[in-house]
């Protein structure tokens, strides 16, 4: 009688070689981090003023930024999943766009828009006096234009893989569009939202190059974390640019950790 | 009428309140097609649909009333019931759904479950319930909010076949206590016997029969219906108590007809000999066995010739006569097994 054995512990060379290399390249980095880390001095910088408040701006501007993706981004992702507008197939393109855009250049484009001469910008100006450029409410935008395409996507595959006949079902029950929306579909798609909104939160709380650009790097009201750590290396503070990096580092793992908790228990 | 693709469904049908309709029909004949533009989930093309007297399509008049104010009730073949929802929850929907406040949507609902001996599953998810229950708690979710047209997918083709007869038996209980039209969608001849007051057969997309499940039984007039229930079938002109059915090919039957019609003879009335046969059979056919396969505890042949059939036999008839595929034989009906009605 013969078994297959259910794992083979045996990786030909060709491939764990370069799987080795490939590994390293994304851990010798953070393993760097911890090494070089200050330990000793650790705790003084975290609770330095400058630390703290970065890290408090970044929390609020990055949830902010997840609550408007969510506002604009699960209907839209409703609607590139479910309806049949002409037209659909480009904006689902141009949704992804901030995916691979440079982010510098998303900022570029957010001046241009709601800038003090831009297209929405000047005329805020004008009408209210409002201008948006190098505020808290810059970050928001840029962190949100970065940040909701993840969500986009990651809603949008959650509402194709789940069955709209439940949503026939429930509308022949007499049910109007917006209670099958809260009652049906919502609570099918909920492990979906919420891993695209953690994504969202992630990816909006490391943001750096649309919001130094688009909002700038003031304490306090624009400078967050990454603007943060990059202040410092620039001024030679390099132990301040580590703790904060470590910082970053810990909040993403937890969220990692926190995320496969979560879809382990659904499963 | 529909057009979906290649694929036309054109269908003229009118219900009374208390019938059970059973639309039979192969795979892809259009059965699912029909209950959903019924349903409202698909609009025609062209035609119109009125339930109790109420206009819901029209395509005249522009006119299509949405799925939400029909009140058409759908029961699809694996249910759907809310997973999210307790077993509660999911029959209160509709009464929720119409603004009825929480507590007397439960108990109503609770009432409802009663009536479809559900007590004591009330908390239960549906991924807790067996297949009959869920169907019952389906039908009990669409009952609730008194639909005018009560419609069935397959509602009995998720379970297995051991459940099988005993929820049939439930469904046909429940259907005969709801006073309005229900349409019921399958592929299975016993079931549509056993739950219909009237069967319409629906092939490519037309209604090819339309009769109570005895009529079908007896006069089947498509080669599908004819299998479904057992018969062969042949087409004719007839004089006198001979139908031609083919070049050279004549059936003697036991009554005078004229005109266009039909025969049917069940293949176990056929009596298959190597010799030609000698006695009172007016029936006598040669022909070549081409398959020969199980049917119960006989053996069905399938028959080619001037009068290709099906015909039975006992296993000792096909090991003394030594039949297998390529046998030339002799078939022979008596003509008061045949039965003869109007094309």
């Amino acid at each position: 009688m013969t078994h297959r054995r259910p794992h083979d512990w045996r990786v030909p060379p060709v491939i764990l070689v370069p799987a080795l290399v490939g590994l390293g390249l994304l851990l010798l980095p953070m393993a760097g981090l911890l090494w070089r880390a200050p330990w000793a001095r650790f705790p003084d910088l975290l609770i330095s003023e400058s630390v703290v408040t970065a890290l408090r701006l970044s929390v609020m501007t990055a949830t902010a930024a997840t609550a408007l993706s969510l506002l604009g981004g699960v209907p839209l992702a409703w609607i590139l999943a479910r309806s049949r507008l002409p037209g659909l197939t480009v904006v689902r393109g141009l949704v992804t766009v901030p995916l691979v855009l440079p982010p510098v250049i998303g900022g570029v484009a957010l001046l241009m828009a709601f800038g003090r001469r831009g297209v929405v910008g000047s005329w805020l100006d004008q009408l209210f006096g409002v201008s948006i450029p190098f505020t808290t409410v810059a970050v928001v935008l840029a962190q949100t234009f970065v940040a909701m395409p993840f969500l986009v996507v990651a809603v949008e595959g959650a509402l194709r893989t789940a069955d709209h006949r439940y949503d026939d079902i429930a509308a022949t029950l007499g049910a109007s569009p917006w209670l099958i929306f809260r009652r049906v579909t919502l609570p099918a798609v909920a492990p979906g939202i919420l891993a695209g909104a953690v994504l969202c939160w992630a990816r909006a709380l490391g943001e750096f190059g649309a919001t130094i650009t688009f909002a700038g790097s003031f304490p306090g009201t624009t400078r967050t974390l990454p603007l943060e750590a990059y202040v410092a290396i620039g001024a030679g503070d390099i132990d301040t640019a580590v703790v904060l990096s470590v910082l970053m580092i810990g909040i993403s793992v937890t969220i990692l950790i926190a995320l496969r908790g979560r879809w382990m228990r659904a499963t | 009428m529909v057009r979906r693709d290649e694929f036309v469904l054109n269908v003229e049908l009118s219900a009374e309140p208390g019938e059970v309709i059973v639309l039979l029909g192969p795979n892809g004949a259009g059965k699912s097609t029909l209950l959903e533009v019924l349903a409202g989930v698909l609009r025609p093309d062209t035609g119109r649909i009125s339930v109790a007297g109420v206009l819901l399509d029209d395509t005249a008049r522009r006119l299509h009333v949405d799925k939400a104010r029909r009140r058409v009730g759908f029961v699809v073949q694996d249910y759907l019931l809310f997973p999210h929802m307790n077993v509660v929850e999911n029959v209160a929907f509709g009464l929720r759904a119409r603004g009825m406040r929480r507590e007397h949507a439960q108990s109503h609902a609770i009432a409802w479950l009663e009536r479809m001996g559900l007590e004591g599953f009330e908390r239960r998810k549906p991924r807790e319930l067996s297949g009959g229950q869920a169907q019952r708690v389906a039908l009990a979710r669409s009952l609730i909010v008194d639909p005018r047209l009560l419609l069935l997918d397959e509602p009995l083709a998720a379970l297995d076949a051991g459940s099988r007869p005993k929820v049939r038996a439930e469904l046909r209980r429940h259907l005969e206590s709801y006073p309005g039209c229900t349409i019921v969608v399958t592929h299975d001849p016993i079931e549509a016997m056993l739950l219909a007051t009237r069967v319409v057969v629906l092939e490519s997309g037309e209604i090819v029969q339309d009769g109570t499940p005895s009529e079908l039984a007896r006069h089947p007039r498509t080669e599908y219906v004819a299998r479904l229930v057992g018969l062969n079938l042949l087409r004719g002109t007839a004089s006198g108590t001979v139908v031609e059915v083919g070049p050279h090919a004549v059936v003697a039957v036991a009554r005078e007809v004229s005109g266009a019609v039909y025969v049917a003879f069940p293949p176990h009335a056929v009596t298959i000999s190597t010799d030609r046969p000698v006695g009172s059979a007016r029936n006598v056919w040669p022909g070549r066995v081409t398959d020969v396969e199980a049917h119960g505890d006989l053996v069905r042949l399938t028959i080619d010739g001037t009068v290709p059939m099906l015909a039975d036999v006992t296993p000792v008839a096909v090991a003394d006569l030594g039949l297998g595929p390529g046998s030339d034989v002799w078939a022979s009906v008596k003509a008061s097994e045949v039965t003869v009605y109007p094309a």
